[in-house]
C-alpha cells in the first residue's frame, strides 16, 4: 500500500525526462524556437552547423531538445540523433510554400526510420505571424500528415519570435509521449 | 544518382571558383573575409553573421558547403555575385561616409541589411516612388516571394526598426565625425564608383547644420587653426597618403549629370537631396560643415551662406580661382566681404605649415588680416546691409610662389562674372558651371591641407575641381597644391 502510494506520488511529482529531436528544413526556425523556450527571448541565430542541445523544464518535464541543423547536405546526419528519441518536433516555415513538399519528403523519409517508430510527432507550423503564412490545414495537407498511420501526431501553429504556440506544443508532447523506460 | 552527385560537385566547384573573385572574397555587407553563405534573394556572398540576419528578413541563405545548389542557382550566382549586387543595392552607398559595420555588431548589421535590401535606401531609387523591385536574374526568385515578405513584416517589427534608425543615424554622424572607417574598404569602393552621390536625408542635414553647438565649435576652432596651422600636420600627412586615393574624382564625373540638381535651397522633406559625397576624411578633420548649402543670392537662415571654391592643382600656375562667400552659419545676413585666398603650397614642405607664416612675410599680415576679417565677418554679417566692401587678399600656404593679389572685388554679381575667368579654358578639369552657385558639395580634402580646410569648411561651395586636383596631388605631384579660396560677399 505504501509503496503503491509512493509510486503514485512519484508519478505525479517526479520530474520526467524526455528526449526530443527537433528537425526541419533550414531557416524553419528551429534554433529560434529552442532558445525561445530555453531563454524566453529571441536571439539572433546563425545557420546551425551541427546541433544545439538544451534542456527545457516545463511542467515537471525536463525536455532535452536536440536542435539539428537543417541544410540539405547535413540532413543525412539527422539519423544519428534518432536513437532514444521519444518526441520528434518537426518545424515548418509556414511561409515557405516552395519547399513545403521538400519538407514533406524529409518528414516522411525520417518517419520511415525504424528508430523513430515509437516517437510521437509534433509539427510546429512556424512563422504564423507573417502575412502569407499557410494555414494549419493547408500545411497538414501538404505535409501528408493524414496519411500517417500508427503515429501520434499533432500540428501546432507557432510563432517563435513571439513564443506563441510553443508551450502548447510542449503541453501536447508531455501528455502524449510514451513513457518508455530509458 | 551518380550523375547528380557529379553535378553537385561541379556546382560547388563553380561556386568555390566564384568565391575567388575579388568582390566575392569578402562579405558584401560587413566586409568580412571569406563569406561562406549565399543569399539567394540577391545572389550575394555573405558571412555567417550576415546570413543569420538575412534570415530574419526572410531572405533565403544557403551555405556554400552545406547546401546543394541547382544549376540555375549556380548560373544566377555567376551572373550575380557581390559586384553586381553592389551596383544594385549599394549604388548610392558612399564608403567614405558610411563606416563599415563590424560583423560582430549584430544590431548595426541588421540595420544595414534592412536599409540596403529591404528599404533599398542605397539602390538609387527614391523611397516614395520606388518601382517594383528589380531583381537580379533569378528564375527562382520571382516565384519565391521571399523578398516581398521582407518588406511586409508585421508593424511592430517596423516600428522597432524605425526607432533604431534614428538612433543609428546619429550614431553614424558621430562615427564619421570621428572618422572611423576602414581604409581597405574605402579603397575598393572609391575606385569602383567615382560617380556616386549620397542621398542625405533632412534629418542628417539638420544634425549637421542645425546644430548650433557644432557650428559654434567649428567657428571657434577655425581661426586658431589658421593662425597656428602647424598644429597636427604630421599625422594628417600620414593620413593623407593612406586615405586620399579614394577621393580622386574626376570633375566631369562629379559635375556631370547630377550637378544641376544639387540644390540645397529647397530640400524635399521626404526624399532628401542629392549631395555629393561627404567623405569621412573631411568629416574627421572638420567638425562641422565641409558640406554646406549655398544660395548665391539669398541668405539662408538654416545653413551656411557662403560659397567657396577650392582648387588643389598640380599645375603650378596659380590660375585657379574660386569663389566663396564667407560663412554666415549663425547669421542670416549675407557677407559683405570678399577675399581671395590664393594659397600655393610648394615642394616638399607642403606639409610644413610653419612655412605658412614664414615664407612670404609680406603676405602674412594679409593672411592674418584675412583670417581676422573672416572672424570679424561674423559681426557685420549680423548687420544686414549691402555693405559690399571688398577685402581680398592672398594667403600663401607655403608660398614660394605666392601669387600676387588677385583681388576679386565687387558684389556677388561681379563675382559671378569673374568666375569663368578664374577657370582657364585650357584646363579641362575646371569645367564647373559657373552659374551653379547654389549647390553644395562636400570635398574630401587631403588631411594635410586641413588647416586650410578648416579655414574653408564653413563655405558651402567648394569647387569640384578640387576633387580632381586634390587627387592628382595625392597620387603624383603631391607637393604643389593650390588652394584658392575666394570669400565672396553678396548683397542681401
Amino acid at each position: 500500500m505504501g509503496s503503491a502510494l509512493s509510486r503514485l506520488v512519484k508519478m505525479m511529482f517526479a520530474r520526467r525526462e524526455m528526449r526530443i529531436l527537433m528537425v526541419g528544413l533550414d531557416a524553419a526556425g528551429k534554433t529560434t524556437i529552442l532558445y525561445k523556450l530555453k531563454l524566453g527571448e529571441v536571439i539572433t541565430t546563425i545557420p546551425t552547423i551541427g546541433f544545439n542541445v538544451e534542456t527545457v523544464d516545463y511542467k515537471n518535464v525536463s525536455f532535452t531538445v536536440w536542435d539539428v541543423g537543417g541544410q540539405d547536405k547535413i540532413r543525412p546526419l539527422w539519423r544519428h540523433y534518432f536513437q532514444n528519441t521519444q518526441g520528434l518536433i518537426f518545424v515548418v516555415d509556414s511561409n515557405d510554400k516552395e519547399r513545403i513538399l521538400e519538407a514533406r519528403d524529409e518528414l516522411h523519409r525520417m518517419l520511415s526510420e525504424a528508430e523513430l517508430q515509437g516517437a510521437t510527432l509534433l509539427v510546429f507550423a512556424n512563422k504564423q505571424d507573417l502575412p502569407n503564412a499557410m494555414s494549419i490545414s493547408e500545411i497538414t495537407d501538404k505535409l501528408g500528415l493524414h496519411a500517417l498511420r500508427q503515429r501520434r501526431w499533432y500540428i501546432q501553429s507557432a510563432c517563435a519570435t513571439s513564443g506563441e504556440g510553443l508551450y502548447e506544443g510542449l503541453d501536447w508532447l508531455s501528455s502524449n509521449i510514451s513513457n518508455k523506460p530509458k | 544518382m551518380r550523375g547528380r552527385m557529379k553535378e553537385d560537385e561541379k556546382n560547388e566547384k563553380i561556386i568555390r571558383g566564384l568565391l575567388k573573385l575579388p568582390q566575392n572574397k569578402r562579405c558584401i555587407n560587413c566586409n568580412n573575409l571569406g563569406p561562406q553563405y549565399v543569399c539567394t534573394n540577391f545572389w550575394t556572398f555573405i558571412c555567417t553573421n550576415c546570413s543569420g540576419i538575412h534570415r530574419e528578413f526572410c531572405h533565403r541563405v544557403k551555405s556554400i558547403s552545406m547546401a546543394k545548389f541547382t544549376s540555375q542557382e549556380v548560373s544566377a550566382l555567376q551572373e550575380g555575385g557581390n559586384e553586381r549586387a553592389k551596383d544594385i543595392y549599394f549604388k548610392d552607398w558612399d564608403p567614405q561616409r558610411h563606416s563599415v559595420v563590424d560583423s560582430s555588431n549584430i544590431d548595426r548589421l541588421r540595420d544595414l541589411i534592412k536599409h540596403v535590401y529591404v528599404d533599398r535606401r542605397y539602390s538609387g531609387e527614391r523611397s516614395t516612388d520606388r518601382p517594383p523591385r528589380t531583381k537580379p536574374d533569378n528564375p527562382n526568385e520571382s516565384s519565391r516571394g521571399d523578398s516581398s515578405r521582407g518588406d511586409s513584416r508585421s508593424p511592430p517589427y517596423d516600428d522597432h526598426f524605425k526607432e533604431r534608425l534614428g538612433g543609428r543615424d546619429d550614431e553614424r554622424n558621430f562615427r564619421f565625425l570621428q572618422g572611423e572607417r576602414s581604409p581597405g574598404y574605402n579603397q575598393g569602393d572609391g575606385k569602383r564608383n567615382p560617380r556616386h552621390f549620397e542621398v542625405v536625408d533632412n534629418r542628417q542635414r539638420e544634425d549637421r547644420f542645425g546644430n548650433g553647438n557644432q557650428n559654434r565649435r567649428f567657428e571657434d576652432r577655425r581661426l586658431p587653426d589658421v593662425v597656428k596651422p602647424e598644429g597636427s600636420s604630421p599625422t594628417r600627412q600620414k593620413d593623407f597618403s593612406t586615405s586620399s586615393p579614394p577621393t580622386v574624382r574626376p570633375v566631369k564625373d562629379i559635375l556631370g549629370d547630377d550637378m544641376p540638381q544639387l540644390r540645397v535651397g529647397d530640400i524635399p522633406k521626404s526624399n532628401g537631396i542629392l549631395v555629393p559625397n561627404i567623405p569621412a576624411q573631411t568629416q574627421r578633420t572638420s567638425s562641422s560643415s565641409s558640406m554646406g548649402s549655398s544660395d548665391g543670392n539669398s541668405a539662408q537662415v538654416k545653413t551656411v551662406n557662403d560659397v567657396s571654391l577650392i582648387d588643389f592643382s598640380a599645375d603650378p600656375e596659380p590660375s585657379f580661382g574660386a569663389a566663396s562667400q564667407p560663412s554666415a552659419a549663425q547669421t542670416t545676413a549675407a557677407a559683405p566681404q570678399q577675399s581671395v585666398l590664393q594659397t600655393t603650397s610648394l615642394p616638399s614642405n607642403a606639409g610644413d605649415w610653419a612655412s605658412f607664416d614664414v615664407v612670404n612675410p609680406h603676405n602674412v599680415p594679409q593672411a592674418v588680416a584675412t583670417a581676422s576679417t573672416l572672424g570679424s565677418s561674423t559681426a557685420p554679417l549680423s548687420a544686414p546691409g549691402p555693405t559690399s566692401m571688398v577685402n581680398s587678399s592672398v594667403l600663401p600656404i607655403s608660398g614660394v610662389d605666392s601669387s600676387p593679389n588677385s583681388n576679386i572685388g565687387g558684389k556677388w554679381s561681379t563675382m559671378q562674372h569673374h568666375q569663368p575667368s578664374l577657370f582657364p579654358a585650357g584646363d579641362s578639369r575646371s569645367t564647373i558651371p559657373t552659374q551653379n552657385t547654389n549647390f553644395s558639395i562636400a570635398v574630401t580634402l587631403a588631411p594635410r591641407f586641413t588647416t586650410v580646410t578648416k579655414l574653408t569648411r564653413t563655405f558651402d561651395f567648394i569647387n569640384c575641381s578640387s576633387f580632381s586636383t586634390c587627387g592628382q596631388a595625392s597620387s603624383g605631384d603631391k607637393y604643389r597644391i593650390f588652394i584658392t579660396i575666394v570669400f565672396g560677399g553678396i548683397q542681401a
